[in-house]
């Protein structure tokens, strides 16, 4: 049977330019410690895109361990040695609907903004 | 700063903590005019940490009646009367607390007390995640058998505060059910903020 999958929009908030890929790292790090290896794989950890004018990322994972990725997210206050703060500001079942959410936040992202994650350098967003 | 980060996250009230009731006193007039700009309730919340009896009967007699106290014991002494003075709000439990013990938790529930966890005792390193959070893990499932848990940021800057459902899914992590998660950060807060604050009227 097919598993199901949820996305969540994480909104890093950093002083200092951060890239993308170092959330993926950190998470999947703080999985395999705390959980251990087996569930970081369970997990399905999926880095999707960013949009860096506003500091988003947008990751996928098994819907099962949506709890388990948003609490271990939480976690995260410390990104290549600078301090964070993040910030899960939408989660959906499929993309589209997240993107469609986010839409609706005062803050419009234009679609054309999304990039690939390993491409990206968040610019600082301050709290 | 740090209440612009909090009403960002949609929070309907906050606790402010003070160690000093003289300088809670002192600031009270300004953060009642803060709560109306920001559209938000606060509380004081009066942080004690003691670690005999006389200790910390001596830190309650300071407190006002409409503060939040929450009590952080360093001895068992001090645990064992937090958890019986009716003064006494909130309990604080740390990763590595020697004092949540069975006893601690069965006279706590019997005198209606509340457990808090705070995220910020994990937000110090990663290096120690991995022992501290199964370590509060364990004393948390301890104390919600029987007494009520609230988590919360206890954030001392705006990048240490977490918005209500980030909580909740942290709570998971401590081994609570997703209802229990939720009330740990709406409606177990929300009941204490509402006797307190009821005290003043607001």
């Amino acid at each position: 049977m097919r598993r199901k999958r949820r996305y969540l929009a994480v909104r890093i908030l950093h002083e200092q330019p951060l890239p993308a890929t170092a959330i993926i790292n950190t998470l999947r790090d703080l999985i395999a410690r705390l959980f251990g290896s087996v569930t970081l794989s369970e997990a399905r950890i999926l880095p999707l895109h960013a949009v860096p004018d506003q500091s988003i990322v947008v990751i996928g994972c098994d819907a099962q361990y949506y709890d388990l990725v948003r609490g271990t997210l939480s976690l995260i206050h410390e990104l290549e040695g600078q301090r964070v703060g993040i910030d899960v500001v939408k989660a959906s079942g499929t993309i589209r609907g997240l993107r469609r959410l986010l839409r609706e936040k005062p803050w419009l992202i234009d679609p054309k903004q999304y990039i690939p994650i390993r491409k990206a350098v968040l610019a600082p967003a301050l709290p | 700063m740090l209440l612009q980060r909090v009403k960002a996250c949609n929070y309907k009230g906050v606790a402010v903590c003070f160690h000093d009731p003289e300088v809670a006193r002192a600031v009270e007039p300004q953060l009642k005019e803060l709560e109306d700009s920001f559209h938000l309730r606060i509380a004081i919340r009066y942080e004690v940490e003691a670690r005999t009896r006389s200790e910390l009967l001596r830190m309650l007699r300071r407190r006002e009646r409409h503060w939040v106290v929450a009590v952080t014991p360093r001895g068992l002494e001090a645990a064992r009367v937090a958890a019986r003075d009716r003064r006494v709000d909130i309990i604080t439990i740390e990763p590595f607390s020697e004092f949540i013990d069975e006893t601690e938790v069965r006279m706590a529930a019997e005198h209606s007390k509340v457990f808090e966890v705070s995220l910020s005792h994990l937000l110090s390193g990663y290096d120690h995640l991995a022992s501290a959070l199964p370590a509060l893990r364990k004393r948390v499932l301890r104390a919600a058998k029987r007494s009520l848990v609230l988590v919360s940021s206890r954030a001392y800057d705006p990048l240490q505060v977490r918005n209500p459902r980030d909580l909740a899914a942290f709570s998971t992590l401590l081994g609570l059910n997703r209802e229990q998660a939720l009330d740990a950060v709406s409606r177990i807060p929300e009941s204490i903020l509402a006797t307190k604050l009821g005290n003043l009227g607001a």
